[in-house]
Order: structure tokens, then C-alpha cells, then sequence
């Protein structure tokens, strides 16, 4: 049996190295997408089996004999020992985001071989290393959180840095992600009136489970289920009404300040009302939408049609400009590695977990799962034409605003796009226009709509696909969005009740509006940054936001390397050590060249002084002098930002290698 | 009060067990929608929802 199952293995990794092989070494010929899958499945099988285990038996020495906080402390609260399934669920809910659905997309821009690389490797190596460690660090401090671990085993400056860390980077996140709903439903008054029209339908849910039919969860559910399948329909009935279309068709300012009112309104109003229903209804679409997004990979398996490497690798990307290194591994980011995952490893997770060994399953295993979401948003653009997906995520600013004009652009820099071809598909997807629709969205909608409509009813029902997946993604994003604001309310509540006592109750009303209105407004005006930029935003936030979120998982790595320093051999640190060295290298790297480069699409403080220089020759028109003024300083607030991330990030590494020297002496 | 998305439900204790393996799989299977879903911690009562949700304030929430 042992000599069998070795076997097995044995075969799984050919498999696994014969597919990698495929994919890096095929050059012009078709190659289908199921390479992807299969190389990523064994990569990830191979992770799990050995390198996971390694962890668990030879560095953490899982025991299952050592009661977990939640069977010590268990309080029906907040701490409750539950069936490992579900624990995984809960973990995997909490982390999966849409950070591993936009960033493959906007990293393709390079080919499709560095992004799977990454992805495959980072995760088993790094992403998934730094989750698992967290997991049992906190399971072995009674479920302390990350900030709390890090004063306590770094130091206090350290945790310090750490909480002001942790809400800078919360608020980039919310703007950004706020961005990409703003891209994805501009113009589009279907996408419009179907993302609106859920907001209402989970109030209604909320009202119906809680007043009209208290504890009905089944019927609100199909209630709200059927609801939104009408929303997605009326949609189309909107967009082709001349009279109601109007009241859709809103500009990006206007949707912006919609999303920040949302926001607002939904961190002050009780969660039953709002949040909750929402989320809930959330969750079925997403885990069916990711569910059917891998069945139509696996029947469809269509050929990927980007090429593994573009000329964009020298740092001249119309997506976002930057090379190859750092630029694709901060832009990846959640598929690989992701700093936010400590705060769930270290939050409710660990109060959760009834046996020790578990912790390798959740805290490893989910992030294997994430990673393969990641892998799944890749094929979802490398399936489309490469002159596609240049249209689609271009700012206009480089490709003009006509097919015609793009057309020759875009077949200028070697992707051949057809201009008649590219009207055709927006006509079946059902939208007025694909050009510059950038953040990631409308391309990975239109991905997704390809594998959806091949796989069932064809390019009749590409329209109603298409919506849906943008439904599917903005239900995504407005999610994190409005659960982030509510955390961040708290967190501000905290740090105020700090100075004055009564401003840290959570039941307080004057202050929690005063907590919501200061937090919606930091993510509120780096949203509103992203709409006036004028190279449309993605290309200035998504690098900023990976440095922030990369950033966060290097403080996590130091923590994880200072607990195993201590707690287990010295050589075993290098575990988590390693991928921390290359996020050091990655991000500092990054953030150098965002705040320092000479190249204006590429350094703040450049584009904000090429600005200032025009102003003063009188290059800039009047009617644009203000906004200019707001975009030079909006480039030296960036850069202001990406420093403090980074002296936050030193600050707690050099503190923590303090503590290694100090260790390591004995 | 029952509360069958809040993460106190007592199903979530039991040991997953079946006669087969596709019993076994659908058990697990299910036990993991459930908590994917349960993570919206979606109660019957809204005190409770709020009140959990404000004491987990710190740990939780959607990441990237």
C-alpha cells in the first residue's frame, strides 16, 4: 500500500513538472488551458502532502493532544470548537476576496508565464506558509490577534507600527477596490441598475427574516435568490428603455460618491438591516459563480491566446507601467501571498479550531484554494485575445477613444485587433463600448462570459453572462467594502476611546457616525483620486495597494520567523524567513521606484513635477487648472503614503531582528 | 433562540461521519458551505448579529 501510494506520488509529479514544462516552454503553438489547471492541481497536491506536512510535524510539531483555545475557552461566543469543514468554509469565505480575481488579470499584461509561475510557487512557498504559521501562532497564544502577537513578541514600537500599518493599508484597499466597481459599471446602465438593485433586495431579505417572517432563512433566501436573477434581466429591459436608461448611465464621479454614500450607510446602519443580508446573499454567488467559472474551464478548456511573455516585461505596459520585477509580484499579490490573511488567521479562525493539527488543512489548504481562484482569473484574460484584452484595460489616454484609433494602436505594439471584430463582441456582450473599461473587471467579465456562453447556450446568452459575472464581481468587491468599513469604523472607534472613553462605545451614536464618516472619508478620497487621475487611476492605486497589502504579509513573516526562532530549531525559521527576504526585495524595490522614478507613469513625485512644471509654463488649459493642482498633490500624497508604509514595515523588521540576535545568542 | 448561520450551532460539533465514501464527502462538503455561508453570520435576531459582529470587529471581515 505505502509503495503504491508512493508510486502515486511519484506520477503526480511528473505530471505536475511535465505540464509546468508545457506551459513555460511553449512557444507560438495553441495550448490549451487545462495545462494550467492540471500543473497547478499536482503543484499544489505537492505542497500540501510534503512541504505542509514538513511544517506541521517538524517545525510547529502539531499535537492533537494539546487542547486549542477553543476547547480551553470555549464560551459559545466567540470561542466554539466546530467541525474542521466547517472552520475551512468560514476561513476560506474570510479570505477569499477580489484581490485573486482583478490582480492575475491586470499581471497578464506581462504574458501568462510569470503570473502562473508566481502564483503556483508563490503560494506553496509563501502565501500559504505565512497564513499557516499565523494560524498556529495564535492557536498557541489563545487566539491572539496579529497586532497583539507582535507586541508581545517583537515589542511594543513594533505593534505599534503594526496597528497604524494595518489601518492605512485598510483604507488603500477599500479605494482601490472601490475603483474597480467605479471602472466596471461605468457606461454600462444594466451593470448600473442590476449591482443597484441588490442593495434594496437585501434590505428586503433583512426585513422579511427579522419582521415579516422571523427565522424564514430558507424563504428569504430564494426570495432573494429570485430577485436578483429579475435584477439581472430588468437590467437589459432597463438598458434598452430610452426613457429609464438615462437614470443609469451615470458618470464615474457620480457612481464614485454613490459607492462612498453606500459605504457610509452601510457601517452606520444596524447589520441585520443591510451587511448581513447582503453578505449572505453574497456567498451564494460567489462560491456558485467560482464553482461554474472551473467547470466551464474544465469542459470548455479553450486555448490560451496571450502569448507566456510580452514586450511589456521592460516596464512600458499600458496597464501599468513598471517591469517585470517587482511590478508583476506586487500587482499578483492575494493569488500568491496576501498580508491580509494574517488578520483572519489570527482573528476568528483560531477561536474556532477544535484539534491543533486541523491548522494545517485551514490555514495551508485554504490558501492553496485562493491560489487556484487566482490561476482561474488568469485563464479568464490569457483565454481572450490579446488585442482584447489591450483594448479593454488601456487608458484612452494611450489607445484615443475610437475602435478605429485603438485598433491601429493596439496592432502597432504586435497584437493584431480587428475593429470590426472588437464591435461585434460589444454588441454580444451588450454594451456600448469596451474600450478603457480598465481595473480588471470588465475583462475578466468578458473571459468569463466566453468559457460561460461556450459551455451553455452559446453567444446568444454571452450578454446575460457577461452581467452576471459583473454582478458577481461588484457583489465581490461591495462586500469586502462594506464589511472593511465596518471593521475600520471599529478599529477608529478603538484608537478614539483612546483619548476620550465614551467615543470608543460601539453603541454610541455620535460616534459612530464620527468613526464611519472618518473612515469612509480616507477610502473615500483615495477612491475620488482614482476617478479624476488622468491615466485612470489603476495604473497610480493597484501598485499602491499591493505595496500595502505586501507590505502587511512581511510584518506577518517577521512575526512567524521571531515564533519559530523561538520555539522551534533556528534553521527551521528560514521557512518563513525566505519568502519574507523576496517581499523585502519586492516590495522595497517597488516602493522606491513608485515614489522616486524619473519615468512619469511610473513615480509619483515625477508625475506630480512634470504637472507643476506645465502649470508654471502655462501649458495647462484654464478650465484644467484646478484639477491639475489636485492631481500634483494627490501624486505627493502617494508618495507620502508609500513611504510611511515603508518606514512602518523597517520600523517592525528591524525591531524583530533585534530579537532574532537576541534569540539566536541564547 | 436558534441561530443556524451563527458559528454556535451544534451540528458544527459533530464528527463528520458515514458509511461510504460519498456519504463522507457530501458531509464534508456541506459542513464547508456551511460555514462559507455562516461566515456572513447571518442570525434569526438582529441584536445578536450586531452584537457579534461588533465583538469580533477585530479579527474579522473580508480580506483582498
Amino acid at each position: 500500500m505505502g509503495a503504491l501510494r508512493g508510486l502515486l506520488w511519484v506520477v503526480v509529479s511528473i505530471l505536475g513538472a511535465f505540464s509546468l514544462g508545457t506551459i513555460a516552454l511553449a512557444r507560438g503553438e495553441a495550448l490549451s488551458s487545462a495545462w494550467f489547471l492540471v500543473a497547478a492541481v499536482c503543484i499544489y497536491a505537492l505542497g500540501y502532502r510534503f512541504y505542509s506536512r514538513f511544517l506541521a510535524l517538524r517545525v510547529f510539531a502539531l499535537d492533537a493532544s494539546r487542547p486549542t483555545p477553543a476547547v480551553r475557552l470555549a464560551d459559545g461566543k466567540d470561542f466554539i470548537p466546530s467541525n474542521r469543514w466547517v472552520v475551512f468554509g468560514h476561513h476560506f469565505a474570510a479570505i477569499a476576496g477580489p484581490g485573486p480575481l482583478v490582480g492575475p488579470i491586470l499581471a497578464a499584461q506581462f504574458g501568462y508565464l510569470p503570473g502562473t509561475l508566481y502564483i503556483v510557487i508563490g503560494v506553496v512557498l509563501g502565501g500559504a506558509v505565512q497564513d499557516f504559521t499565523i494560524l498556529v501562532g495564535s492557536l498557541r497564544r489563545d487566539g491572539k490577534s496579529l497586532g497583539q502577537m507582535v507586541r508581545d513578541e517583537i515589542g511594543p514600537i513594533g505593534g505599534a507600527a503594526a496597528l497604524v500599518g494595518v489601518l492605512a493599508i485598510m483604507i488603500i484597499l477599500i479605494g482601490v477596490l472601490g475603483l474597480v466597481v467605479v471602472n466596471a459599471m461605468f457606461g454600462s446602465p444594466w451593470a448600473t441598475s442590476t449591482v443597484g438593485a441588490t442593495i434594496p433586495i437585501a434590505i428586503l431579505m433583512g426585513i422579511y427574516m427579522t419582521r415579516i417572517r422571523p427565522g424564514r432563512v430558507l424563504e428569504a433566501t430564494v426570495l432573494g435568490l429570485g430577485l436578483v436573477v429579475l435584477a439581472l434581466f430588468g437590467g437589459r429591459w432597463i438598458d434598452e428603455n430610452e426613457a429609464l436608461r438615462v437614470y443609469f448611465d451615470l458618470d464615474k464621479r457620480t457612481i464614485a460618491l454613490s459607492i462612498i454614500a453606500y459605504g457610509f450607510i452601510a457601517s452606520v446602519l444596524p447589520v441585520w438591516l443591510l451587511l448581513a443580508p447582503r453578505d449572505y446573499l453574497s456567498a451564494f454567488i460567489k462560491i456558485g459563480t467560482v464553482a461554474l467559472l472551473a467547470a466551464g474551464l474544465l469542459i470548455v478548456h479553450p486555448p490560451v491566446q496571450l502569448p507566456a511573455l510580452t514586450q511589456f516585461i521592460d516596464g512600458s505596459g499600458p496597464v501599468f507601467a513598471g517591469k517585470l520585477f517587482p511590478f508583476c509580484f506586487i500587482t499578483i499579490a492575494c493569488g500568491a501571498i496576501s498580508g491580509f490573511h494574517a488578520l483572519i488567521s489570527s482573528g476568528t479562525t483560531p477561536k474556532l479550531l477544535a484539534s491543533e493539527p486541523d491548522a494545517r488543512m485551514i490555514g495551508y489548504g485554504a490558501m492553496l484554494m485562493e491560489s487556484f481562484v487566482a490561476i482561474m482569473a488568469l485563464l479568464s484574460a490569457a483565454v481572450m485575445e490579446p488585442g482584447v484584452y489591450f483594448a479593454i484595460n488601456s487608458p484612452a489616454s494611450l489607445i484615443g477613444t475610437s475602435v478605429a484609433e485603438a485598433a491601429t494602436t493596439i496592432s502597432g505594439w504586435g497584437f493584431p485587433l480587428d475593429a470590426a471584430a472588437l464591435e461585434r463582441l460589444t454588441s454580444e456582450i451588450g454594451e456600448h463600448s469596451l474600450l478603457s473599461r480598465t481595473g480588471g473587471a470588465p475583462s475578466l467579465a468578458v473571459g468569463m462570459a466566453e468559457i460561460f456562453s461556450q459551455a451553455l447556450g452559446g453567444p446568444a446568452v454571452k450578454a446575460i453572462w457577461y452581467h452576471f459575472a459583473i454582478m458577481f464581481e461588484a457583489l465581490f468587491i461591495l462586500t469586502t467594502l462594506d464589511a472593511g468599513t465596518r471593521v475600520g469604523r471599529f478599529m477608529v472607534q478603538d484608537l478614539l476611546g483612546q483619548m476620550y472613553a465614551p467615543l470608543g462605545r460601539t453603541s454610541n451614536l455620535f460616534s459612530n457616525l464620527l468613526a464611519s464618516a472618518l473612515i469612509v472619508s480616507g477610502w473615500g478620497y483615495f477612491l475620488y483620486q482614482g476617478v479624476v487621475d488622468p491615466l485612470g487611476g489603476i495604473n497610480t492605486l493597484w501598485p499602491l495597494f499591493g505595496i500595502a497589502n505586501q507590505l502587511l504579509a512581511a510584518t506577518a513573516l517577521a512575526l512567524a520567523t521571531t515564533i519559530v526562532l523561538k520555539t522551534a530549531r533556528p534553521i527551521y525559521a528560514l521557512a518563513p524567513a525566505l519568502p519574507l527576504a523576496w517581499l523585502l526585495s519586492v516590495t522595497m524595490t517597488a516602493g522606491v521606484q513608485k515614489i522616486w522614478d524619473p519615468d512619469r507613469r511610473i513615480g509619483f513625485l515625477a508625475q506630480a513635477d512634470h504637472l507643476a512644471g506645465q502649470l508654471a509654463s502655462g501649458l495647462i488649459a484654464p478650465d484644467k487648472l484646478a484639477e491639475t493642482q489636485i492631481v500634483i498633490f494627490n501624486n505627493r500624497l502617494d508618495a507620502a503614503v508609500t513611504a510611511l508604509f515603508m518606514v512602518l514595515v523597517t520600523v517592525v523588521v528591524c525591531d524583530a531582528a533585534r530579537v532574532w540576535r537576541r534569540t539566536l545568542r541564547g | 433562540m436558534r441561530t443556524s448561520f451563527a458559528p454556535s450551532n451544534p451540528e458544527r460539533e459533530q464528527p463528520l461521519r458515514g458509511p461510504t465514501s460519498l456519504r463522507r464527502f457530501l458531509a464534508a462538503l456541506r459542513a464547508f458551505l456551511h460555514g462559507f455561508v455562516g461566515h456572513t453570520a447571518l442570525p434569526h435576531d438582529c441584536a445578536a448579529a450586531r452584537h457579534a459582529l461588533d465583538r469580533q470587529a477585530s479579527g474579522r471581515g473580508r480580506c483582498c
